[in-house]
């Protein structure tokens, strides 16, 4: 019987972990990479604006010199803010639903502008020029999206967010039978369900701490490159600061679980002692 | 007092030792049913990682004197000299490569053709933005052109220019009978669109 009921222990211990490790990841996902504020912070935190306008601008010069115009009808067609601007106009379509599509009209307008400044539009050349204009346009919105799902990536993260809520509230619920089940088990001796909660916060912290060296380990972070610098550089970054948040955690959850245990253990022998346990 | 303690430790132990077991067990279970997916991942993720050796120490570009041979050319899309045509104000850096990023930088050194010193056409090319070909007409037979490397200094003399059409790839012969600097660019040099002609100049290592 009394193997039994250590098993029994042992079994709603696990799940009480694995709810416990679930409802970590899901805080730390909802808190980053599922939150629109987070992403905001991370791309002025990563220079992730003044990459993108720096390439924005280095990508106008590849049509430059094959257009055989000269550098300066490009200066000042496109500035820093309305990059910027685009950008978390793209994120917005991405996390809000939004859908307003980038406008290049005022980049059209000062190209055309600086073109006529030089005074060589003529009817031979008109159609090249205008051309030229397009391709600028088109180079400036390719640079700053690179997907064409922003709709379908949308309903994505809604249905992510929206299953994520309905998966915490069975994992809440699934802790709380579990709990009941051990304070039943346990005969509502305090000092046993103190030791419980430290082996159920022990066990989460040691798997988040391996997970977290295991990821670090088989992946190669600082290498990954995505699209562009710019972009590499904030993926790195979120997924460094995604690692770090789990360590923290599981730092924080460890040092919890020992001082419990520790506590468990003292309380135990002085009940024993007395007989109470 | 003793017992107390080793008591107090055996409790400690014993709930460690029931962590580590599920722990244990948890990490057993994903890689029992998960192994594969996770697997998967790493790969992909180390896929889009490149290696970045920072302690590597940069191979120098030697050139033998006796066979005019090599050694350790320099790496694509590096940097390994600059052009200079006093006659035309032009003095650029010279890269390995031909992708559009590095003729944004300099001129690009056709990765198909000899380097400089090694007795084989050498061919060369840039944009004809002003900062770099755009004065090309300017140039006469008997002019000067002097290319350094990491490894040594060429003096070439122009002794022919022609207009080509950009699939006349016969008018940049490559061999290694003679040592011949072709650098090309855009024509006409104030064209607006897509050129399809390209301006080359010939030039002659000087003995």
């Amino acid at each position: 019987m009394k193997v039994l009921i250590n098993l029994l222990k042992f079994i709603l211990l696990t799940i009480l972990t694995i709810c416990l490790i679930s409802i970590g990841i899901i805080q730390i996902v909802s808190t980053t990479i599922l939150d629109k504020d987070y992403i905001l912070q991370k791309l002025e935190e990563t220079n992730f604006y003044s990459e993108i306008y720096e390439l924005v601008t280095s990508n106008f010069e590849n049509y430059i010199y094959q257009s055989g115009l000269d550098e300066e009808v490009l200066q000042n067609i496109c500035t820093k803010e309305k990059v910027e601007q685009d950008i978390n106009q793209m994120i917005s379509n991405l996390y809000d639903g939004t859908n307003k599509k980038i406008d290049t009209t005022e980049i059209k307008d000062n190209l055309n502008s600086n073109i006529d400044k030089l005074g060589i539009k003529n009817k031979q050349n008109e159609k090249a020029i205008e051309q030229f204009v397009t391709h600028v346009c088109n180079e400036y919105t390719n640079t700053l999206v690179h997907t064409n799902y922003e709709n379908k990536i949308n309903s994505v993260y809604k249905n992510i967010t929206q299953k994520l809520d309905k998966i915490n509230i069975i994992l809440i619920a699934v802790v709380i039978i579990s709990v009941l089940f051990i304070l039943i088990i346990n005969n509502k001796k305090i000092i046993k369900n103190i030791g419980n909660i430290g082996i159920v916060l022990l066990a989460s912290a040691m798997f988040g701490l391996i997970a977290n060296w295991i990821i670090k380990t088989g992946i190669n972070i600082q290498g990954i490159k995505v699209l562009n610098d710019a972009f590499s550089n904030t993926i790195v970054t979120i997924i460094q600061d995604v690692l770090d948040k789990i360590v923290t955690l599981g730092l924080v959850t460890l040092v919890i679980s020992l001082i419990l245990i520790v506590i468990y253990a003292i309380m135990s022998n002085f009940a024993q002692k007395k007989g109470n346990i | 007092m003793q017992n107390k303690l080793v008591q107090t430790v055996k409790a400690t132990i014993n709930c460690i030792i029931v962590a580590l077991l599920i722990t244990g067990l948890l990490i057993f279970g994903i890689k029992l049913f998960l192994g594969q997916e996770i697997e998967t991942i790493f790969l992909l993720a180390n896929k889009v990682s490149i290696n970045i050796d920072e302690n590597k120490e940069p191979v120098e570009t030697i050139i033998s004197e006796e066979n005019n041979k090599i050694q350790n050319y320099p790496e694509y899309g590096t940097k390994y000299g600059t052009i200079e045509i006093d006659k035309i104000d032009v003095n650029l850096p010279v890269y390995f490569g031909d992708t559009l990023e590095i003729l944004k930088k300099g001129v690009g050194h056709s990765s198909g053709s000899y380097f400089p010193g090694e007795g084989g056409s050498i061919v060369y090319m840039g944009h004809n933005s002003k900062k770099m070909f755009r004065r090309f007409s300017e140039l006469q037979i008997g002019d000067e052109i002097k290319v350094t490397t990491t490894y040594g200094e060429y003096n070439y003399r122009i002794y022919d220019m022609q207009l080509i059409k950009e699939t006349e790839l016969d008018k940049l012969p490559i061999q290694k009978d003679k040592e011949i600097l072709m650098v090309y660019t855009c024509y006409p040099f104030n064209n607006i669109g897509y050129a399809t002609q390209r301006y080359v100049v010939y030039a002659e290592l000087e003995k």
